[in-house]
């Protein structure tokens, strides 16, 4: 299945299933990435970035990227990129009441500058359930252009809510006084975290994660803790478990296969974690999925 | 579910079509005005207003057919309390597109459809402005 629909207002959204794919350097509007099954990965500026089912990626409008698939699954893949008129209409109604909008209804030109932070987020709730539904009618042919606005405008409602608490709730437990510092030690934290997700198959440290992040180990330690309330190394677990649980779901791997492929060493060590956290085994978890 | 009114139908025509189903809840105290709610959908989306049913069990079910041979099937539920709603509620399993469809056939929404803990709803009036609500219950738990 493959589909590019552009509508009136220029947001665009793209969907294909591949297993391997090159896509060349290139800049697009503001964006949202989402894969549902396999992977891809981008490489914006010197990052790499892999993007996973459990998550999806936000690029800002004018970044230069380039992707990648290159899979031993077919990998489906959408994309949708949102007009700057678009964004800036749904910056207005979120700002100003009804009257402001009937007293004003043109914007004057200037599109504010979003100041979207771009990484990886969490691809779940809202989020998750309007863009499975936006893709489930385009798949069916669905052209009706108001409706799937009013998908595009939720999933803003809902980058929106994802963003306060990835973003906004987390620097606010950082404890600088200074909001400059804030926002610089939340953006490196976020290049630590999308690392980890990025690269939590491999066998990965402590000190290669907060190298990447420009932060001393003992800095990087204090401050992750701070912002996410959890060290590195548990959210390194949690997303190989959220992994593990995506594969036990959607795919048919053995258990061991599971093991390797989320980067534990040990099905045993994988199996009491699993169960210590799910409350259940991995076993079970697939049963009653 | 209300929902699959409309799968894969684009036009009200080819809905006539297909076999509908709708699912309906509300409280004990509201159970005397399910036959109005029933009434305003059910010539929405184009049936035959039904008689007037006594609502005692906590759940009922019952078949239409229109002329066409169109069949509605409609699942109401009398819940003892519900936390999240006073209304009488439709269920849905896609609340946006429910809502836009609506809005095209004419029903009158007095809010944007909004999230709260057990999913996505709007309300929308019927033409005495008794309030219903249309609800998508999502389930947040998984990963």
């Amino acid at each position: 299945m493959k589909f590019l629909r552009v509508l009136k207002n220029e947001n665009q959204i793209s969907s294909e299933i591949v297993q391997q794919a090159n896509y060349p350097e290139h800049t697009s509007n503001f964006s949202i990435k989402t894969v549902f099954s396999g992977s891809k990965t981008f490489t914006i500026g010197k990052r790499q970035l892999n993007l996973y089912p459990e998550n999806f990626l936000a690029i800002k409008k004018g970044t230069a990227y380039s992707s990648k698939i290159d899979s031993s699954v077919p990998v489906n893949n959408l994309s949708i990129s949102f007009s700057p008129s678009f964004l800036s209409d749904f910056d207005r109604m979120q700002k100003y009441n009804h009257a402001d909008l009937l007293d004003e209804p043109f914007q004057d030109g200037d599109f504010p500058d979003f100041s979207f932070m771009e990484t990886i987020y969490p691809f779940s709730g809202d989020m998750k359930y309007n863009i499975m539904h936006l893709k489930a009618h385009l798949e069916k042919g669905m052209s009706d252009d108001l409706l799937i606005n009013e998908y595009l405008h939720h999933c803003l409602i809902n980058y929106y809510k994802v963003y306060n608490k990835e973003v906004v709730d987390k620097s606010e437990n950082l404890n600088f006084l200074n909001s400059s510092t804030k926002v610089e030690i939340l953006k490196r934290l976020t290049l630590a975290k999308e690392y980890i997700i990025s690269n939590s198959n491999k066998n990965i440290d402590l000190e290669d994660i907060a190298s990447h992040a420009c932060l001393s180990v003992n800095h990087f330690l204090r401050t992750f803790k701070q912002a996410y309330g959890q060290s590195p190394h548990q959210f390194l677990i949690k997303t190989r478990i959220d992994r593990s649980k995506y594969l036990l779901r959607n795919t048919n791997y053995t258990i061991n296969e599971v093991v390797e492929i989320i980067g534990f060493e040990c099905p045993s060590s994988f199996i009491r974690l699993f169960k210590t956290i799910n409350k259940l085994t991995p076993g079970k978890y697939r049963m009653c999925s | 579910m209300l929902s699959e009114f409309y799968q894969g139908n684009e036009h009200v025509e080819e809905v006539k079509q297909k076999t509908l189903n709708l699912r309906v809840s509300c409280t004990n105290q509201l159970a005397e005005k399910l036959n109005a709610a029933l009434h305003f959908v059910i010539k929405k989306i184009g049936f035959a207003p039904l008689d007037k049913i006594t609502f005692t069990n906590e759940s009922k079910q019952f078949t239409l057919f229109d002329a066409d041979g169109s069949k509605l099937s409609i699942d109401i539920q009398i819940i003892g309390h519900n936390s999240y709603t006073e209304n009488i509620i439709f269920h849905t399993n896609d609340c946006l597109r429910d809502y836009h469809k609506y809005t095209m056939l004419g029903v009158e929404f007095i809010n944007r459809p909004e999230y709260n803990t057990s999913g996505l709803q709007v309300n929308f009036i019927d033409d005495n402005d008794n309030c219903y609500t249309l609800l998508e219950e999502r389930f947040y738990t998984e990963s």
